[in-house]
Order: C-alpha cells, then sequence, then structure tokens
C-alpha cells in the first residue's frame, strides 16, 4: 500500500463519527437522493447519484464498522479502498458533487449526503486526488491572500474606482466600527457594484462599517477542497482583523460558501467562538429594512425571480430576508418552482467552478435552471445573492443562448435607497 | 418469416386453440340448468382415478352409472324447489339442498378438470415444441437505444406477471393438486399445502385487480387499434411478403394479446371477487357460475401466458425490453419500424451507456466513464 | 421436535440476537460521538433533531413528483408492516401469550387482510423498482435483495397460514420470523432504528443553522 492510500485511507477513517456511523446504517438505496441531484437528473446517468459518490468512505467503514464487512476482511473477501478508487472517485467528488445539500433534504432516513462528501473530500486531499484548478486557487488563497490573486493593491484600485463613481469613502481600517465588510474576489474584480451598492446603503442608513486590509477576502477555497489546515488559516485572517479593529460584527458578502465558512464552519477550524458576531449581507439589509434605519422607494414592475444560493438558503438558513427584500422593490417578484430551501443549484457551487475539468458536465446540469426558467411568465432578470451563482447563470444562459439578466440583490436595494 | 410476425401469428394460434378446444368441449352444455340427469363419465386417462374410484364407492350417494340414484338423491331432487321456512335471510336459505352443487361437482370432476389438464399440456407441448425450431436472429446489435419502456410501466407489467404467476400456481394446486400433488406427496402434506395455496390465492387475488388496473391505464393508450393493424390483419401479418409489415409501438399480435389479458383479467377478477363475497351474491348459482367462469378463463389465461412467456424469452432482445426498458435501436427499427421512425425524429435514440449500472456495480471501475465525461469535455 | 425446536430454543436464540444485536449497534454508533458545534446557534439544535425526525415521515414535494412509485410504495409497505406487526390479532395475542404483554386492540379482521394487501403491493413494487431502476439496480447489493426477499417470505408464510388451522404453517412462519430477527442487527434492516438518529443528526445540525430540514 502506498503511503498516499494510507493516508487517505487513514483520513477516511479518522473522519468517522456517529453521524456518519449512523447515516450508513441507515442507507436502505433507495435512490431518491439521485432525484434531488442536477447532475444525476439532468445526465440520467446513475454513476451521479448522491450516495453513490460516498463508495470510498462506505467502503472503510463497511470493512471497519460493519459486521459483515469486518468478517469479509478477516477472511481476505471485502476489498479495501484502492488507488484506483480514489482516482475513479475524484470525479465524482470534485466535479459532480456542488455539496447543493438537496439530497439531504429528501432522503427518508435523513442522511445529510453533504456533510459526508465535505468529510470525504478531506480524505481525498490526504490522498493527493485533487482538481488542479481548486488546487491552485487554494495555493493563490493561502499564498496570495485570495483564490483569484486578488491583493491589497487590487482592492485598493476598485476602492478607488467606487469612490470616484459613487463619490463616498469606503472606510479602510477603521478601528472600533459596528461592522467589518468582507468581499469575494469574485465582488472585487467583476462586481464593483456590489461596493458601491453597500456604500450606498450604509450611507443611508448611518452605519458605522470598515473594510480592514489585513482580512477583506471572505471565501475560502480550503473549505471547497476539503484542507481543514488551508481553512484555518483562510478563516484565522478575518478573525484576527476583526480581533484587531474591534468591530462587533463581520459582515459576509453576498458569496455562498463565504458565509458557510466564515458564519458555520469557521468557529469549528479554529476551535473557538468568536468576539464578533458574523451576519450575511441579505439579513443585515432586512434588519435595517425591518428597523427602519434603511428606508426604500419605488418599486420596478419588471418581471423578475430570485435563485437562491445554496449555501445561504437551503444550507445557511437565510431564506426569508431576500423575499421579504424583493417584495419591497419589486412588483411582479415571481418564484421559481421549488425555489426556497429547495432551489436547483446553478451547478457551479463547492468548488466547481474553480475546476475547468467539470465544465462540461457542469453546463449539463444547469439544463435544470434552463427549464425552472421556462416555467417562469415573461420573466429577464434573474437576482441572486451570490457572486460565484452570478457568474455560473451568466455562463450557463450564455451556454444554452438565454437572454436573461442576472443582477445582484444588494445592487437592486442600493438602486431603491429613498433619496 | 419476420420474427415480429411470427411473434404476433403465435400468439393468435395459441389463444386460437385454446378457444377451439373449449368450444367443442361438452363445458358449455353441462352447466345448463334444465338436464338434471346424471352424466356419464368420459373415459379420460385420470392419474386419481383410482383415488376417486375409492371416494365414490365410500360416499355411495354419487349418481353415476355405476352406482345408480339412490332413493335419497331421488328425493332430493323432486324436493329441491319446494320452498321452507328459515329463520336465517342468508341466500337460498329455505333452499333444503341445492343440486346444482352436485351438478358443478361432476362438470368440474369430468370435464374442466381433464380437458383443462389437456389444453395447458398442449399448449405446453406446442411451446417445447417450437423451441426446437431454430432461430436466427433478426437484427444485428449496435450501440444505440432507445427507452421503450419507463421504470413505471415495468413496474406495472411485472407487479401483473407476479402475483399473475403466484395465482396461477396456487391456483392450478387447488383445481389439479388433488389428481397430482395428493398421490405423491400424502393427505397430511397436501392438505395444509392446500389450504396455504388457498389462503395465499384468497390474498394475492387483490393485489392482481390493484395490479390489473394500474396495468390498463399503463398501456391503454398504446394497445389502440389502427388501421395499420387491420391492415396486419388483412394480410395474415406479412406472412406470404418479403418486407416485414408496418408496426407502431405494438404490432396487432401484442395488441390482441393486451385485450385478451384485460378481458380474462377481469373476468377473473370479477368472478374471483363474486366467490371470496360469496356471501353478498343473490343465489349460490351465481357462485357456481362464478367458479366457472374463473377456472376457464384462468386456464386461458395460462395458455396465453405461456405462449407469451415463449415469445419473449425466444425472441432476441424482447426480455431487455421489459427488464431495463431499453431496447436496442435496430430490435425497433426491425420489429416496431413505425415508432421507430418516430423516436428518430424526436431524437430519442441515445448512445447505450456500458458501466457500473448494467452491473452489481461495486466492484466495476468508472475510470473509463469518467474519462469518458472528463476527456469529452 | 423440530416444531419445538422452533417454539422453544430457536426463539430465544433469535430474539436474544436481535435484542443484543440492535443494542450492540446502536451503543457502536454513539459511542463514536459527535464533534461539537461552536458556531452560535440560530435556534435550539434539539428542537430541529425533533422537528426533521417528524417532518421527514413526509416526502418532499420535490422529490414526490419526481419519483411516485417508489415514494406510494415505500408508504405502502411501511405503514402496512407496521400495522401488521402490532395491530394484527394474531401478532397481539402472540406479544401477549410470550412477552406478559397486556393485550391492546386489534384491527377489525377485514382491516387485517386489506393492510396485509397494501403491505405486499408495497414491497413487490418497491423490490421490482429496486431492480427496475438503473439507480436502485446499482445501489443495492445482496444485502438489500436478502432483507426484501426474507421480509417478502415472513409476509407471505403468514399470509400462507391464515386460516390458522395448520399447525406445520405457523411454524413456518415463525421460523422464517426468526431468521429475520437474526439477520436483522447485520443489516440495513436497522434503518428501522438508526432513521431516528440519521434525522436527528441532521435535522440538529440544520435547525441550529435554522433551515427547516
Amino acid at each position: 500500500m502506498s503511503e498516499r492510500l494510507e493516508k487517505g485511507i487513514q483520513a477516511l477513517r479518522d473522519k468517522m463519527d456517529a453521524r456518519i456511523a449512523s447515516y450508513f446504517s441507515s442507507c436502505v438505496h433507495c435512490g431518491l437522493c439521485a432525484e434531488a441531484c442536477l447532475f444525476a437528473t439532468e445526465s440520467q446517468d446513475p454513476i451521479y447519484t448522491p450516495i453513490y459518490k460516498l463508495e470510498p468512505m462506505r467502503k472503510v467503514w463497511s470493512r471497519e464498522y460493519s459486521f459483515w464487512g469486518k468478517l469479509g476482511a478477516m477472511i481476505g473477501v471485502t476489498d479495501n479502498v484502492t488507488e484506483e478508487d480514489f482516482a475513479n472517485w475524484e470525479t465524482l467528488v470534485y466535479d459532480s458533487c456542488t455539496m447543493c445539500g438537496r439530497c439531504s433534504m429528501v432522503c427518508p432516513v435523513g442522511i445529510d449526503i453533504t456533510y459526508m462528501i465535505r468529510k470525504e473530500r478531506e480524505a481525498f486531499v490526504a490522498a493527493g486526488y485533487t482538481p488542479e484548478g481548486l488546487q491552485a486557487a487554494t495555493e493563490r488563497a493561502i499564498n496570495i491572500g485570495s483564490p483569484m490573486g486578488v491583493t491589497l493593491k487590487t482592492l485598493q484600485a476598485t476602492i478607488r474606482s467606487v469612490e470616484k463613481e459613487t463619490g463616498l469613502t469606503i472606510p479602510m481600517d477603521v478601528a472600533g466600527a459596528d461592522y467589518m465588510a468582507l468581499f469575494s474576489s469574485m465582488e472585487i474584480v467583476n462586481f464593483e457594484e456590489y461596493i458601491a451598492g453597500l456604500a450606498r446603503i450604509f450611507k443611508a442608513a448611518g452605519v458605522s462599517w470598515t473594510v480592514s486590509s489585513k482580512g477583506f477576502e471572505a471565501t475560502n477555497s480550503g473549505i471547497q477542497i476539503g484542507d481543514p489546515e488551508a481553512a484555518k488559516t483562510i478563516v484565522e485572517r478575518v478573525v484576527s482583523a476583526a480581533e484587531e479593529l474591534g468591530v462587533k460584527s463581520v459582515i459576509s458578502p453576498e458569496c455562498g460558501h463565504a458565509f458557510m465558512a466564515i458564519r458555520w464552519e469557521g468557529p469549528n477550524l479554529i476551535g473557538r467562538q468568536y468576539p464578533f458576531k458574523v451576519i450575511h449581507i441579505l439579513e443585515l439589509l432586512s434588519e435595517l429594512h425591518e428597523n427602519g434605519s434603511l428606508q426604500l422607494e419605488g418599486m420596478t414592475d419588471t418581471p423578475l425571480t430570485y435563485h437562491d444560493p445554496c449555501q445561504i438558503s437551503r444550507r445557511g438558513g437565510v431564506i426569508q430576508q431576500p423575499r421579504d427584500l424583493l417584495n419591497s422593490v419589486a412588483s411582479n417578484f415571481q418564484e421559481m418552482s421549488d425555489g426556497g430551501d429547495m432551489n436547483w443549484c446553478c451547478g457551479g457551487g463547492g468548488g466547481v467552478s474553480a475546476n475547468e475539468r467539470a465544465d462540461e458536465i457542469r453546463l449539463q446540469a444547469f439544463n435544470i435552471k434552463k427549464k425552472q426558467l421556462a416555467e417562469l411568465d415573461g420573466v429577464e432578470t434573474i437576482v441572486t445573492a451570490c457572486a460565484n451563482c452570478r457568474l455560473m447563470l451568466e455562463d450557463g444562459l450564455e451556454h444554452y443562448e438565454l437572454s436573461h439578466e442576472v443582477t445582484g440583490l444588494t445592487e437592486l436595494i442600493a438602486e431603491h435607497i429613498k433619496q | 418469416m419476420n420474427v415480429a410476425v411470427r411473434h404476433g401469428l403465435i400468439q393468435i394460434l395459441v389463444v386460437i386453440a385454446c378457444l377451439l378446444l373449449f368450444a367443442g368441449s361438452p363445458v358449455h352444455a353441462q352447466s345448463s340448468q334444465d338436464d338434471k340427469a346424471p352424466v356419464s363419465p368420459i373415459d379420460v386417462p385420470n392419474p386419481g382415478a383410482e383415488l376417486w374410484n375409492a371416494v365414490r364407492e365410500r360416499g355411495g350417494a354419487e349418481p353415476t352409472q355405476q352406482h345408480p340414484l339412490t332413493a335419497i338423491w331421488e328425493d332430493v331432487l323432486q324436493q329441491q324447489d319446494t320452498a321452507a321456512k328459515s329463520q336465517a335471510r342468508s341466500a337460498d336459505a329455505t333452499s333444503m339442498i341445492n343440486a346444482s352443487g352436485d351438478q358443478w361437482r361432476q362438470l368440474r370432476r369430468e370435464q374442466l378438470i381433464p380437458y383443462g389438464g389437456a389444453l395447458l399440456l398442449l399448449s405446453l407441448a406446442i411451446v417445447i415444441g417450437l423451441s426446437f425450431v431454430k432461430r436466427t436472429a433478426h437484427y444485428s446489435e449496435s450501440d444505440m437505444i432507445i427507452r421503450r419502456f419507463k421504470v413505471p410501466s415495468l413496474v406495472g407489467h411485472w407487479l401483473m406477471a407476479g402475483s399473475m404467476l403466484f395465482l396461477a400456481f396456487t391456483g392450478l394446486v387447488l383445481l389439479f393438486g388433488r389428481f397430482t400433488l395428493l398421490p405423491l406427496t400424502g393427505s397430511d402434506f397436501f392438505s395444509a399445502f392446500a389450504s396455504a395455496s388457498k389462503e395465499g390465492h384468497d390474498l394475492f387475488g387483490p393485489i392482481f385487480t390493484f395490479a390489473l388496473i394500474i396495468f390498463f391505464f399503463q398501456f391503454v393508450s398504446k394497445n389502440m387499434l389502427h388501421y395499420r393493424d387491420f391492415v396486419w390483419m388483412a394480410r395474415l401479418g406479412g406472412l406470404f411478403e418479403k418486407k416485414p409489415l408496418k408496426a407502431g409501438f405494438f404490432n396487432f399480435g401484442e395488441k390482441t394479446l393486451f385485450w385478451l389479458v384485460i378481458f380474462f383479467g377481469i373476468a377473473l377478477s370479477v368472478s374471483g371477487f363474486a366467490i371470496l363475497f360469496q356471501n353478498l351474491l343473490p343465489g349460490r348459482d351465481l357462485m357456481l357460475l362464478a367458479t366457472l367462469v374463473h377456472a376457464v378463463s384462468a386456464i386461458l389465461l395460462i395458455c396465453l401466458v405461456i405462449g407469451h412467456i415463449f415469445m419473449a424469452l425466444s425472441t432476441k432482445g424482447t426480455m431487455d425490453a421489459i427488464t431495463t426498458g431499453d431496447v436496442d435501436a435496430n430490435w425497433a427499427k426491425a420489429d416496431h419500424s413505425v415508432w421507430y421512425e418516430q423516436m428518430k425524429e424526436a431524437g430519442h435514440i441515445r448512445k447505450r451507456i456500458a458501466h457500473a449500472s448494467d452491473d452489481a456495480g461495486k466492484e466495476i471501475p468508472v475510470a473509463e466513464v469518467s474519462a469518458e465525461q472528463t476527456g469529452a469535455s | 421436535m423440530f416444531t419445538d425446536f422452533i417454539d422453544g430454543p430457536f426463539w430465544t436464540f433469535s430474539v436474544s440476537v436481535f435484542a443484543i444485536g440492535v443494542i450492540w449497534r446502536l451503543i457502536s454508533i454513539i459511542r463514536l460521538g459527535v464533534p461539537g458545534d461552536l458556531a452560535v446557534p440560530r435556534e435550539d439544535g434539539g428542537a430541529g433533531g425533533m422537528r426533521t425526525i417528524l417532518s421527514r415521515f413526509m416526502a418532499r414535494p420535490a422529490v414526490r413528483k419526481r419519483a411516485l412509485l417508489i415514494v406510494v410504495a415505500g408508504y405502502m409497505f411501511h405503514v402496512g408492516l407496521f400495522a401488521l406487526l402490532f395491530f394484527a390479532q394474531p401478532h397481539i395475542d402472540f406479544y401477549v401469550d410470550r412477552f406478559g404483554v397486556p393485550a391492546w386492540a386489534g384491527m377489525p379482521r377485514w382491516l387485517f387482510i386489506l393492510t396485509a394487501e397494501i403491505a405486499f403491493a408495497g414491497l413487490i413494487m418497491a423490490w421490482l423498482y429496486r431492480v427496475m431502476h438503473p439507480v436502485t439496480r446499482m445501489l443495492s447489493g445482496i444485502g438489500e435483495h436478502t432483507a426484501s426477499w426474507l421480509v417478502f417470505f415472513v409476509m407471505l408464510t403468514g399470509c400462507l397460514a391464515l386460516l390458522e388451522q395448520y399447525d406445520s404453517l405457523r411454524v413456518l412462519h415463525f421460523f422464517l420470523a426468526e431468521l429475520l430477527l437474526i439477520y436483522f442487527p447485520f443489516s440495513s434492516l436497522m434503518h428501522t432504528f438508526t432513521f431516528a438518529f440519521s434525522r436527528n443528526y441532521t435535522g440538529a445540525t440544520m435547525g441550529r443553522r435554522g433551515v427547516d430540514a
């Protein structure tokens, strides 16, 4: 057995907790998870069945925690995980799973497949079977500070541009501010409208906020690839920046997995609770709107729909806020079928967008979004709250030659601030 | 001869053979109410005959030529229509004794069992004989497939097929077991076995009816007769023609099978429920009629199914349709040309995926597939 | 003699294997523990766990639409089997006789038979789906098929013994039920108990995040 295989198997073994043991003990292979997975439904290929993606992990569980597996191992008939398994499953685990969590919502015995995929990816990292695109992104995140290679200089340039456009000052490194805003690289590079929108809204609502030059990047490739050490390093940057400035809250930007990383996984990665709150920008906007500090005016009658980013709604619990916000600025907001906590993923979450190898299957899976959009009545505008979803939606729409426009919810709200 | 044609023709032949045999048998004449005179038995080979004779000797009240009517039986026949008084309010409660029960018993023993058995054996013999005829494959395999049945249709078919086979087995035990099994197994085993068969038969009957209803709605639209089918019929299924005749999703033979299955299925279900809830029937004679209908329909349906199973197993590629739901594109082209063209036009012909899903899955490397998926990107 | 063995020692053995096996399996799961969650929860995990334990008894519309057959078949089988196990009069009589528990109200005979029909149809359809659907065909191994067929034969022999006149038929049913009890802890039939654990773990995690999983 090679060293990398040994490491991979050991990692799978180490991940085994009561949850996973209970999950594998409960699975009766009913196949319902396949009906919830966009890669499985759109390809009609059974190998994309979510629970099947956990076969390497199940093998270790079977060998070491089940009666027949242990008996088989003793007499030498139960297979152990092989390097071939790792090689074969690499594409299933990384290319055709966005960890969107739809499968976890429909399992009749309540198996959280997404949780296990997350753990299984850690073993793939340990064994060294990871897609190049994600490896490179993680390396950049650790060495440069952002998966896309965005440096402080890039941020400063963007901020200058935003300040010029809005005529507002973006407060940098202000100690004692109430809120510290984080951005995703994608926003800094592609969607500076988000930063501009934020500045306008906070000005109007009188929010005391700041941006740290030491910890502004919210995305976390370590979470996506399944490297806890890298993930921890990235979270620690933000935590120490926030602690240094002494802010009360940290604002997670319009990015799905960034919210997951900083809000739900972060404290567990660094092993302690934060001395500050973490709040998603949509939660904050909704709060400001509700308590009256953010006044909105004007209703757009453009038909529009909302694409729930999986990590924000289904896995993150921010479901009602975007709907309340949309309904206060749009008179023709239409819900997609399965919208809300069962919305279909854009196909690019969980690091799939950073993995070029997955492009073909990702675009095939996007067909489900095409079907969802086709059911709506005259909707040409998709609002979302995740820079990655936004990019993936644009890519998918272009691939299927659709003319829908995609926009961020924060920007939309910023357009309706009461003057 | 084109195989699809042969498929249809053989099924029709089996059906016709069944119908003819029954039409020629004295069953129908015997079921008449007017004819109360004892009937002379027909001398047919019967493995349980000796046993039967013993039973008759013991009973002594059997109105046969060897054993003339006793005085008691004469009395019964004369007085059976005499009205009696009873507190019981159930059907035929005031009838002292029902002589038609005895007629039914004779009919069952002397006509139904020997002729029915002969018919079943004949069907089997035909099928066994045909299985010696060498059949060449009627198409060459391709790597393109077409979805023929969705999973619910497959499940619908097999739920009906499975319950039907179980009912056929237990039903045959009940009808013939006494003459075939009892002598072999002895009465201790057979009585328990027959009781089990009876309880099992009663319980699975409604499941068959449930399956039949689902099956009917799943397949009825594809079994509506089309003008193409009349052409098929008129030209004897293209028996004497070189080019195969056009057929849609189902050909005329298959449609015939469908409607016969539905017909016999309904007959079996209605008569079966009548027997199960016999106390709710207005009279005992109706129950006897139900039992007769049940037995006759069952035997005919079993003969049909024997032919159907033979055709499915012996025609290359046909079992794929009903086990995986997918058929080879060339199979469709050869047997169901019209449907094939429709599928082709709609773009429903796709490449066969050969990997894990075809087998148990666990040990089969997914490498080739993954490589195929990613390599193409 | 065979009857005595099935009714006596083998029954004790199989019930012991079942009870000890199930408890041992459950303990071995719990013993592994779950890592604590340091993220500040939106709501209580315990409530989320309980909610998911109950809410997953209903299939979500998203999947109900796509896989109606297996959802319906699953309900038919599970509800039917549950009713048969605990509310069929012969079974209640058996529990009273063997465990000395006080009797409870059983189903009327007609409902008992109807329940059996529903459970049978459900089980057969579920198994057919298993072998017909490409996904379940790929996933299913010898464990699933053994469990399905063992349950089927237990139910079948039960229905063959319905007349309750032949001891041989009763013993056959009883024997198969004992085999099922022995096989139970070593198979995915354990989901009968572990489903609550799994739903609870998932429901608690998601509940803390404010998601009704």
